[in-house]
């Protein structure tokens, strides 16, 4: 490695690139050894310096926060008929699910700013009209009122959402999107404060669908897709 | 930090990699004040600290799997993905160190006496060793960077000196840091 790549390496650990030289540096990494054990070294060598900070303890909640975001979601499974992010393995549906995924940690400030309403999700029978065609998902903050009612009434393929207490974080909209079958995902509006009705693409096999709301900018994701962080994925299944 | 103390907070990690969400609080608990205290020194704000600490163990469960004991500790391991984080987050944002803070604090001084504490004697000693064969204000650079998250441009700002000048200490004393480390580790 030449001099000038190591005191690259080593600035580079240092933060005293900007930000240019930085994601020309970081975008190295992945494919040059040389350069990651560069800064593996550097690391290394810094590595004593961290023990002059005294600690500070995070805040109370934060464990909570964290720990809504990270528990593998099957294992708040109850006897309720959604899963969470329970897109089948293997199939495309999964991409799309990583790429969330992906979203979702890039934009994980405003995803704890919302996740505290996903703590926990039923699906339950609306009302008496409990079907087998009719289903609700109520998205619940923990103990509290639930901040999103989602019923999905699969005869006349329709989606009703009542926003209870959803909370959007200033200057974002929710956005409601709709997965069926292999389909890239398909914006099905905005979530507003007001109640409202969508309806399902005649195309798809809603039982097999899944729904997710994402938060993206205001008016809703400028692109076909979802843009920000997911703070609600589920998926229907029959009972 | 002891050999044992290491080794555990190794084995939580190797755990995490295996989704163990029980390894993972425990890692969590001790680890994350820690954590906290390198990011805020960097991102200087308390509440885009707690959102880079949740992002960096966010990124820690997701790539425990990549996590290989036998090149890095846990702690390293953990403590720069911490730091990058917060140093992407300080220049992406914009924001900028708060010189001459309140609580700034003369990290030299605080290396030098540490001297006598007993925890990681082992670790700095030669750090400290070597901090001090270099010339006091390009010194001060690469621990204000280090802990401060202090750019070049507001280093040179701090001293006064052009930009290139700040350049020139910072490479000539992560050379000579290099060599007399490495030195002293044979």
């Amino acid at each position: 490695m030449s001099e000038e790549s190591d005191i690259a390496a080593a600035e580079y650990v240092l933060g005293t690139l900007d930000a240019a030289e930085r994601s020309a540096f970081a975008a190295r990494l992945p494919h040059d050894a040389d350069a990651r054990r560069a800064v593996a070294e550097w690391e290394r060598r810094f590595a004593g310096l961290e023990e002059m900070l005294q600690p500070v303890q995070p805040s109370p909640d934060a464990w909570a926060r964290l720990e809504a975001l990270v528990v593998p979601p099957t294992s708040r499974a109850t006897p309720f008929r959604v899963v969470e992010g329970g897109f089948p393995a293997g199939s495309t549906l999964k991409v799309s699910r990583d790429r969330w995924r992906a979203a979702a940690v890039a934009f994980g400030s405003l995803a704890a700013a919302l996740v505290v309403f996903v703590l926990q999700r039923a699906i339950v029978p609306f009302g008496h009209e409990s079907d087998a065609g009719s289903y609700l998902a109520a998205v619940n903050r923990g103990g509290d009122k639930p901040a999103l009612l989602i019923r999905v009434d699969l005869k006349t393929r329709q989606v009703f959402v009542r926003p209870v207490a959803a909370e959007t974080p200033t200057g974002h909209s929710l956005e409601l999107w709709y997965i069926g079958d292999d389909k890239a995902p398909r914006s099905m509006g905005l979530v507003d404060k007001a109640p409202s009705t969508l309806t399902i693409p005649q195309t798809s096999n809603a039982t097999s669908a899944s729904f997710a709301v994402s938060v993206e900018p205001l008016g809703g994701s400028k692109t076909s897709g979802p843009t920000g962080p997911v703070v609600y994925a589920g998926q229907l299944i029959k009972d | 930090m002891r050999a044992t103390e290491q080794a555990e907070l190794d084995t939580l990690l190797v755990a995490v990699a295996r989704h163990d969400r029980d390894a993972f609080r425990q890692l969590y608990d001790r680890t994350a004040p820690k954590l906290l205290a390198t990011i805020l020194r960097i991102v200087r704000i308390r509440s885009a600290a707690e959102e880079v600490l949740q992002d960096v163990y966010l990124r820690i469960w997701q790539n425990a799997e990549s996590y290989a004991p036998q090149t890095a500790p846990a702690k390293a391991w953990m403590s720069s993905i911490a730091r990058n984080r917060a140093i992407d987050v300080l220049r992406q944002k914009g924001f900028t160190s708060v010189s001459g803070a309140k609580d700034e604090v003369d990290w030299y001084e605080r290396i030098a006496e540490d001297r006598d504490r007993e925890a990681d004697m082992i670790n700095n000693a030669s750090l400290r060793h070597c901090l001090q064969t270099i010339e006091p204000q390009a010194r001060d650079c690469v621990l204000l960077a280090y802990y401060e998250g202090y750019s070049r441009e507001e280093l040179a700002t701090r001293y006064g000196r052009p930009v290139n000048t700040i350049k020139t200490w910072l490479h000539r004393s992560l050379s000579s840091l290099r060599t007399c480390l490495d030195g002293a580790a044979e």
